[in-house]
């Protein structure tokens, strides 16, 4: 329960903190972006969040299309000429506009700002006319440059001139009026296309007559500002200057009288913008609805079928779109550092998610891992490239050479676009993998794949591996043998296309050759199978000797590959058989007659001991001969001890001294150990210093041996110490290893280069003294068999000698056997 | 006094010097070379006690000791010169009462002839004897009531302190005490340096009950972890 409470707060923390980061980075670049594109996309944020749409610099560039447009109607211009190269590179995002924010954003980008709203795609009205009116275009250069000889026809085509094709050779006349139709043709088509939006009134007259309306019956009237119902916005044209009038208040159009770029309505009527003297005779009045709606023709009987536009409505409703846009955008953010501060409050629980995700994360492949981050880390680029010339890598080249101008345009729209928490997320995840991962770049493709090709699995056995080895060599050659093979039989069935032989014959050269090529390969094949697991075996046999098997050889048959090896690794078997038996029976030996020999050596010491005792005994003896008696009394006594010492030693270093292990307090041991000797270290010319914590330090030893080794390095140091010098007794335990030392001062210079514990070995090099000269040899020995490790360090005149052993855990144990 | 005590080594310096020793101590001494001689000469009716060696010619000494098991109900001290635990585990589960390595201290021999000697005779069969304010435990017998201890019978004069140590573990035979609980029960007072304290005490008292206090069969440290009283087998 809690560890599912634990696991969902570390989901919570960390998604909190994956998703926080990624919606406050994308909002902040969103911003960063805006603040990069300048004051014009400033002021598209600030129009989008206005109550009116007439408020905004797209409705003003809207009206002052309609005004340019019906102006051209009313002097009989070509209609659409002023902006039909914006329509055809741009108008065809108009549809798309406004599907998401991020389209939006993508479209801002691409077609600028002042630009970017909503458009009709309105040059198909344009298409039927344009044909006749490239021939215009092209006559008027004509009519300006060229004779009047020169036809539009000849100009194009002059290798054709005098064709004769209908309506080409036509007089200046002709072509006028031929033009003058076309635009009259043209204007009807865009008062066709403009009319039905009634969003849109409009009353274009001229020289006083109505050339074209779509009031019908609604009372429209410019000079009088009258305007129908439900529509707010009034527009006129007086032949010289434009008066706005909305909701009855009459617009200041001119400002300070000079158009600048900065002006808000593009139209005639400024000092510096004005009109041709044509252009004076027209009036065109404009009305706007208050609240756009849709309007739908269904023109069935033209090809267009339906039709709408609302060049009006989608204003408004971009707006709209625009603004939830926005308003989705900062709620995001603030979403996201919502989620920030609640990741904030678990921060702990997410390192703990770092490690799961981590552990999920590195079981994908780190190839995987790489290429996604490269691929992220390339999408704007890739997108950089698409978006300017669409063409993709190829134009690198320029890419590299426009390089600060990219800079400029490009980073603040690819901060736009979304990529940035996509980046963060992608990036943010790897560097978790690599951080917390258990060395995430050794899970790799590569090395799965190299291992089941080149069978670097250790945990397959040998023959496996290489039996797997043959197998893909193998396969490799019968694809090889099918490649060759397949080409030459493809050469040759060309070839029987043009000169027909002989089929058969051809199969049956084929399958020769197959066989040639493949033939070796799987006769070898079998062969090196067998060796294979041959060599498993011998691989198996030699493990098996190490870890002890002595007993067994190996048997393969006579002609196998390796039955020479087999057979030296057999004898090398039986000699290590051999070598292990003798020394065991040496070891034994060597023990049985150290037993025998300190067996003999007692019976006839136990005469030397019991008689010299019955000497002591004898009265009327002279002291000289008393001290006689007693040097031989205790010589025979430190004989006694030597054979004993000699007879344990041996035995130990043969590993046939019986110990009997329980858990013990190694403190206790200690200070009992010296409350035994008390007697002799109080008669000794040196003094002990014990450090030894009171409580319990548990070790598993044998406490008779355990005792007699401190007793023997206690002994040696109360033997070998400078008189007046002290003995420091300690012992340390740090939980799993307990350290005894005993620590004297030597009264004499010892040689560093001795190995202290070896049998028989003193300081001095002399016999002449007390002791076996075992004393050190018993300690080791007795200390190995219980488990534990000794060493003896000399630090110039400090004679070291450190005892350790693995502590046991406390339990109840040695209560139990206290209590027993 | 009519007892005799048979002496068996193929050594016959050991077996002379024995026999002084004994001799000293007031016993008659019988002597035998083998295992054969041995059996014959313990069929005797007068020989008290046996010192069997181990190792001799035709007849070992454990075999001897079977022999003659089957028919006398003696003390038998055997004498070898293994001194491995199990050596002298199998000596005692063959029928010795006691079991001495060699070479031994003829003091101590004496005093271990002594002892098996006085339970044999004084107190005959000492497990039919067993009262209901008395703990026996081999040599030692420990009256609660009178707080008083014997050793082979004979009584052993110790200190207040030791009287309250060995009334401890005389009642806890086996148990092993650790030193500071021994200082808790006995001094009954705070606990400093415990380890030092017992451990004089109890070397005292060793050297009154032990028949060889440098290698304590009753009074026992259990090295690492605390002293105790050796609980004796019955047969001893």
């Amino acid at each position: 329960m809690v560890t599912k409470w634990k696991r969902s707060r570390a989901a919570v923390s960390f998604l909190a903190f994956l998703l926080g980061t990624s919606l406050v980075l994308g909002g902040a670049a969103n911003a960063v972006s805006l603040a990069a594109r300048g004051s014009a996309a400033r002021a598209e944020v600030v129009d989008s969040f206005r109550q009116d749409y007439q408020d905004t610099g797209e409705f003003r560039w809207q009206m002052a299309d309609y005004l340019e447009n019906f102006l051209t109607m009313a002097v009989g211009g070509p209609v659409g000429s002023s902006y039909d190269s914006y329509y055809d590179d741009y108008g065809d995002y108009g549809y798309s506009y406004g599907d998401s924010y991020g389209a939006w954003l993508e479209q801002m980008g691409n077609t600028g700002v002042i630009r970017g709203y909503a458009v009709e795609k309105s040059t198909d009205w344009l298409g039927p006319v344009m044909e006749d009116w490239e021939d215009w275009e092209d006559w008027e250069d004509w009519e300006d440059s060229r004779p009047a000889e020169v036809t539009a026809e000849n100009q194009r085509e002059p290798a054709t001139s005098g064709g004769g094709g209908s309506g080409k050779n036509l007089t200046r006349e002709e072509m006028k009026a031929r033009r003058d139709k076309a635009f009259e043709a043209m204007a009807q088509k865009a008062h066709q296309y403009f009319k039905d939006d009634k969003n849109v009134l409009y009353n274009i007259e001229y020289d006083g007559t109505v050339k074209y309306s779509n009031t019908e019956g609604l009372e429209l009237s410019g000079p009088e500002g009258r305007l129908p119902e439900g529509y707010n916005f009034l527009m006129y044209f007086d032949g010289k200057k434009v008066k706005i009038i909305k909701d009855g208040r009459e617009v200041d159009v001119y400002g300070g009288g000079t158009y600048t770029e900065d002006s808000l309505w593009y139209v005639p009527g400024y000092t510096n913008f004005t009109v041709d003297e044509k252009t004076e005779n027209a009036r065109v009045t404009i009305a706007a609805a208050k609240t756009p709606a849709i309007y739908i023709k269904g023109n069935y009987s033209q090809e267009n079928g339906s039709t709408q536009r609302n060049r009006l409505y989608r204003l408004e409703h971009d707006l709209e779109r625009r603004r939830a846009g926005y308003i989705r955008d900062g709620a995001g953010f603030l979403a996201g550092i919502g989620l920030l501060a609640l990741y904030a409050v678990m921060r702990e629980d997410k390192k703990r998610a770092d490690r799961t995700v981590a552990r999920w994360s590195g079981r994908l492949w780190f190839e995987v891992k790489v290429l996604a981050v490269l691929l992220v880390l390339a999408a704007p680029l890739t997108w950089m490239l698409d978006v300017y010339w669409g063409y993709g890598l190829e134009d690198l080249a320029y890419l590299i050479a426009d390089g600060h101008e990219i800079i400029r345009e490009f980073v603040p729209e690819m901060l736009g676009t979304g990529l940035v928490p996509a980046i963060f997320c992608v990036c943010y995840l790897f560097a978790n993998d690599l951080r917390y991962g258990d060395r995430p770049w050794k899970n790799t493709l590569w090395r799965r794949l190299s291992r089941l090709i080149l069978g670097g699995d250790m945990d397959t056995p040998l023959e496996t591996r290489m039996v797997r080895r043959y197998g893909i060599v193998l396969a490799m050659q019968l694809g090889a043998a099918a490649l060759i093979v397949g080409g030459l039989a493809a050469v040759f069935y060309m070839r029987n296309q043009y000169m027909y032989s002989n089929d058969a014959m051809l199969i049956c050269l084929l399958i020769l050759l197959f066989g040639i090529v493949l033939l070796p390969s799987f006769l070898f094949a079998t062969k090196n199978r067998a060796a294979a697991e041959e060599l498993g075996a011998v691989a198996r046999q030699v493990e098996s000797i190490r870890s002890g098997n002595l007993k067994e050889p190996l048997k393969l048959p006579e002609n196998a590959d390796l039955a020479a090896v087999v057979g030296e690794l057999n004898d090398i078997q039986h000699g290590m058989k051999e070598a292990l038996d003798e020394q065991t029976r040496s070891e034994r030996m060597k023990v049985e007659l150290i037993t025998n020999v300190s067996h003999d050596l007692k019976t006839p010491l136990t005469s030397i001991i019991t008689y010299s005792e019955l000497l002591k005994e004898e009265k009327d003896l002279p002291d000289h001969v008393k001290d006689y008696v007693q040097i031989l009394s205790d010589k025979a006594q430190r004989l006694k001890s030597m054979v004993q010492d000699v007879f344990e030693v041996s035995k130990a270093a043969s590993g046939q001294l019986p110990v009997d292990l329980e858990t013990l307090d190694f403190g206790k041991l200690l200070r009992q150990t010296l409350a035994d000797m008390g007697e002799r270290i109080e008669a000794s010319p040196v003094s002990v210093r014990t450090e030894i914590p009171e409580e319990p330090v548990m070790i598993t030893a044998d406490g008779k041996r355990l005792y007699r080794v401190f007793q023997n390095l206690i002994q040696n140091a109360l033997q070998y110490s400078l008189p007046g010098s002290r003995i420091f007794i300690s012992l340390k335990a740090n939980g799993r290893l307990a350290q005894a030392s005993v620590k004297n001062t030597s009264a004499l210079e010892i040689c560093a280069e001795i190995d202290f514990t070896e049998r028989f070995l003193r300081g001095d090099q002399s016999r002449s003294d007390g002791g076996s000269g075992l004393g050190l040899s018993i300690a080791r020995s007795f200390t190995e068999a219980c488990g534990g490790r000794i060493s003896v360090e000399p630090i110039a005149d400090l004679f070291v000698v450190t005892v350790e052993f693995d502590q046991v855990p406390r339990t109840g144990i040695q209560k139990e056997k206290i209590e027993e | 006094m009519n007892e005799y005590i048979l002496v068996v080594d193929d050594d016959p310096e050991i077996v002379k010097a024995i026999a002084i020793v004994l001799e000293k101590e007031g016993y008659r001494v019988l002597r035998a070379y083998n295992g054969l001689e041995a059996l014959e000469l313990a069929a005797e009716r007068s020989v008290q006690l046996i010192i069997m060696d181990v190792m001799m010619p035709k007849l070992d000494g454990l075999s001897a000791v079977m022999k003659i098991r089957e028919r006398r109900n003696i003390p038998i001290i055997v004498l070898s010169a293994k001194s491995e635990d199990t050596d002298k585990i199998l000596g005692l589960s063959m029928g010795a009462d006691d079991y001495v390595t060699k070479p031994f201290n003829p003091q101590e021999l004496a005093a271990r002839v002594r002892s098996q000697l006085r339970r044999y005779t004084s107190l005959g069969d000492v497990h039919a004897q067993e009262r209901g304010s008395e703990i026996r435990n081999g040599r030692l017998c420990y009256n609660t009531m009178e707080m008083t201890l014997r050793a082979d019978g004979e009584p052993v004069k110790l200190t207040a302190t030791e009287t309250k140590i060995m009334d401890l573990l005389m009642r806890n035979l086996g148990r092993i005490f650790p030193a500071e609980e021994i200082y808790r029960r006995v001094w009954d007072g705070e606990v400093f340096a415990p380890e030092n304290t017992v451990m004089v005490h109890i070397r005292r008292i060793r050297e009154k009950i032990e028949l060889n206090p440098k290698e304590p069969e009753y009074l026992k440290v259990v090295w690492g972890i605390g002293y105790k009283m050796e609980k004796k087998q019955s047969s001893c």
